[in-house]
């Protein structure tokens, strides 16, 4: 079944304040200006679907910066690669220990 | 020069960032980095191939070789041999494109180099802009030379309120050129970007641009050619605050106690995790007196705490309760360095609630 992605646009004007825009000669200007916010408001909306994590399989043609991916909008569990970190840097020092050449026994009686 | 370290091959993808020099020969509006045609500081060669050793070492699998401007590093070209020379990294560097002719191009071909140039709009808008009568012209003989080199291109623009409507007009320029990519930054809060900040992109406009280029996105697709925004999406870093910092978290896929993605070495030898105008009282060290390797270790034992502190401050304030959809985080970072202070606790661990 194809899912809802939903946008809300719900705007309620209380009638006292419409009769005053209406009566001062300013229902253009009123009309302008509810527009643009609305449209701010569904571009909000619609720009925060698709690049949400749960993206529902909106392809958007666009990478953004730090995305391993590009096109397919933010994946949810994507496999970063990972950065300079301890627990490597630990593990290659503890490496190039087991590989470097192995130290003369020193016998007993020498080392006192 | 990695004093015997082993190389071990591991699935790693750090970047390395290095500015080469502070000296620029245009002096563009908005340069994050400050860097003008006066400015003497470089790196000396041997730092610079010092640290490519070590971010072999490092797990470093992307090197950005930037400045000031790159190609007028003299010892570029020994650079670019010496990293491309059976080391395991992708190479970029990022340059005005003036300075690029048939020799400049040929030698990133040969070290296997991508090139980042950067185009803010036409002819006019980007000489004013960039301050250099005739720099578009030079510029765009540059990215033809490397596109005719085979060199790979990516343009990238710094998008304001002067040129947000010339976006559409970019991308054709660009793909008709042989461009791979344009790269669009909207302009930041740094360097000499702060002095021009009222030029800013807003919030619904960076919307707008994210629609755009994605429908232009769409539209160019079938020549190949791609689009990158230069910002994070807030609901992606929402679901994964790794991106961020070490979050540890209960949902985080990453499993690493202490990590820097990104290491910026700057023209003075200064060591940054992350980002290049971070406040430098969060530097790992410098480059001219510690290979990178030692500064890291040394940084992992002290200082990064202090680091994370402020990643995870900034993600709580900023990300958990911001509605922006799109967020400029290395810009947020950045700014919020220069004025944390690392005894304020965070108003909300998103991770921690989880894990609790």
């Amino acid at each position: 079944m194809d899912s809802k992605l939903p946008i809300h646009l719900s705007v309620t004007i209380p009638q006292t304040s419409l009769k005053k825009i209406v009566e001062s000669g300013r229902i253009m200007e009123f009309v302008d200006t509810f527009s643009t916010l609305a449209k701010a408001h569904i571009t909000h909306q619609i720009v925060t679907q698709l690049t949400s994590a749960h993206n529902t399989g909106v392809s958007i043609a666009v990478g953004f910066d730090d995305d391993p991916g590009y096109g397919n909008g933010p994946v949810i569990h994507w496999p970063w690669p990972r950065g300079v970190y301890e627990d490597a840097m630990r593990e290659r020092e503890i490496t190039a220990l087991a590989n470097a050449k192995t130290p003369e026994v020193i016998p007993l009686a020498k080392a006192g | 020069m990695s004093g015997g370290l082993q190389v071990i091959p591991a699935p790693e993808s750090g970047v390395l960032v290095i500015h080469l020099l502070g000296r620029c020969n245009l002096h563009c509006q908005h340069c994050y980095t400050d860097s003008t045609p006066w400015r003497e500081t470089s790196l000396p060669i041997d730092v610079v191939l010092r640290s490519l050793d070590d971010a072999k070492y490092l797990g470093v699998r992307t090197v950005h070789l930037t400045g000031g401007e790159p190609f007028l590093y003299a010892d570029l070209p020994a650079v670019l041999s010496y990293a491309a020379e059976a080391r395991p990294f992708h190479l970029a560097v990022s340059t005005n494109g003036t300075l690029v002719g048939r020799a400049e191009a040929n030698r990133l071909k040969a070290s296997h180099t991508a090139a980042q140039v950067s185009i803010d709009g036409d002819e006019a808008y980007h000489d004013s802009f960039r301050g250099l009568a005739g720099a578009f012209r030079a510029a765009t003989k540059g990215i033809q030379e490397l596109v005719a080199a085979g060199v790979p291109v990516t343009v990238v623009a710094t998008i304001c309120q002067n040129n947000l409507a010339s976006v559409p007009w970019l991308a054709g320029w660009a793909a008709d050129l042989g461009a791979e990519c344009l790269s669009v930054q909207p302009l930041q809060h740094v360097g000499r970007g702060a002095k021009i900040a009222q030029k800013q992109l807003s919030q619904q406009q960076i919307c707008e641009l994210f629609m755009q280029v994605s429908d232009l996105g769409h539209a160019y697709r079938p020549r190949g050619f791609r689009f990158q925004l230069a910002y994070r999406s807030r609901s992606h870093m929402q679901e994964h605050p790794c991106s961020a910092y070490v979050c540890n978290g209960a949902r985080c896929h990453r499993g690493v106690t202490k990590e820097i993605k990104t290491l910026v070495v700057k023209e003075d030898g200064t060591v940054l995790p992350e980002v290049a105008t971070l406040n430098p009282r969060f530097a790992l060290g410098n480059a001219r007196e510690a290979p990178l390797h030692e500064l890291v270790k040394r940084y992992f034992a002290s200082g990064y705490e202090d680091f994370r502190g402020l990643c995870q401050a900034v993600y709580s304030d900023v990300i958990c309760s911001s509605d922006s959809p799109i967020v400029p985080w290395d810009e947020i970072l950045s700014e919020r360095s220069w004025t944390y202070s690392a005894h304020r606790t965070p108003a909300f661990d998103p991770v921690f609630a989880i894990v609790r």
